[in-house]
């Protein structure tokens, strides 16, 4: 009995999968905006759902939902390194760190009563708005400096290369910069978060 | 007639400025400093978004916005080390990650 139920759910998978196919192949011209809507849709509602989830554990992977649907627009965007470096970066080490933070500082029975600021909630949900209906106003308004073409034409085929070779002639400064910093905030955090006391006992 | 892309830039314009204030909202609303932590990231993320696609749209050649976006990821990594460092210290002392038990300073 079981063996047909699994045998049913393979079918339906494949089923499944043969008509996203097809339906994807038939919408070729506009897989391009399918993606994005769908991207953008998963990323925005995982992304509230961060801030309204009371459980903090769940909303923690929700983040990485959140990093990972932005992956998926960075792939969209002819950005292949910066996709795989977000979903290494982001979706693993700080989501890790974040969830490390959460299970360190949070007992299991005061992990459910954190909740938002009750009071004046409507008025920070009209500040946010606000700012929100200007952004939208400035993007509206804006005139880009686009490059001939736009999105038709194909971009830079090897984007590793071309970052590579701005990170070694205009921007090498700002690189080792990065790389000090990133030294100064291995060496900082253990100091910060290294026991106290070890001296007086 | 070429065929013209749906998706253009205004896009990915507006969906990084919902992005980042859903991440003012979350910093302003939430209690818990690990909350507020994960808002900065969405806000970050905002500014990611942005500056790869000035990257595609404006630079395809140079990608000048995707550099930045990698230095946007960096900081960002290490920001999110030394705050949890700091959140963990914090509950130390506090024994609480609530903002609103943090009094320290009183006025």
């Amino acid at each position: 009995m079981t063996a047909k139920l699994s045998d049913k759910l393979v079918f339906a998978l494949l089923l499944a999968a043969g008509i996203l196919l097809v339906t994807s192949l038939a919408l070729f011209q506009y897989g391009q905006a399918i993606a994005f809507y769908l991207l953008a849709t998963i990323m925005v509602v995982s992304a509230v759902g961060v801030l309204t989830l009371k459980d903090i554990i769940k909303s923690a992977f929700l983040l990485a939902l959140t990093f990972m649907s932005v992956g998926g627009l960075f792939v969209l965007l002819h950005a292949d390194f910066l996709a795989a470096a977000q979903i290494l970066i982001y979706a693993g080490a700080v989501v890790i760190l974040m969830v490390f933070g959460v299970m360190l500082t949070q007992r299991s029975q005061d992990r459910e009563n954190v909740h938002s600021l009750d009071y004046h909630l409507a008025t920070l949900a009209f500040v946010g708005l606000g700012l929100l209906v200007l952004l939208l106003r400035a993007v509206a308004n804006a005139q880009w400096n686009l490059a001939t073409g736009g999105a038709t034409t194909l971009p830079t085929i090897n984007t590793v290369a071309v970052i590579g070779k701005q990170f070694f002639n205009p921007y090498i400064l700002p690189f080792e910069i990065a790389s000090v910093i990133l030294l100064m905030a291995l060496i900082g955090a253990i100091v910060i978060a290294k026991k106290e006391g070890l001296v007086k006992s | 007639m070429a065929y013209v892309y749906p998706i253009q830039l205004n896009h990915y314009l507006v969906l990084g400025a919902i992005l980042f204030c859903i991440g003012i909202y979350g910093i302003i609303t939430c209690r818990n400093l690990i909350k507020i932590l994960m808002s900065i990231e969405l806000m970050l993320n905002a500014a990611n978004i942005n500056f790869v696609a000035f990257s595609n749209y404006v630079t395809p050649a140079e990608l000048t916005g995707q550099v930045f976006a990698i230095f946007i990821i960096t900081i960002a990594a290490a920001e999110a080390g030394v705050a949890l460092a700091v959140v963990l210290s914090v509950y130390k002392h506090f024994q609480s990650v609530d903002v609103d038990k943090l009094k320290l300073l009183k006025w």
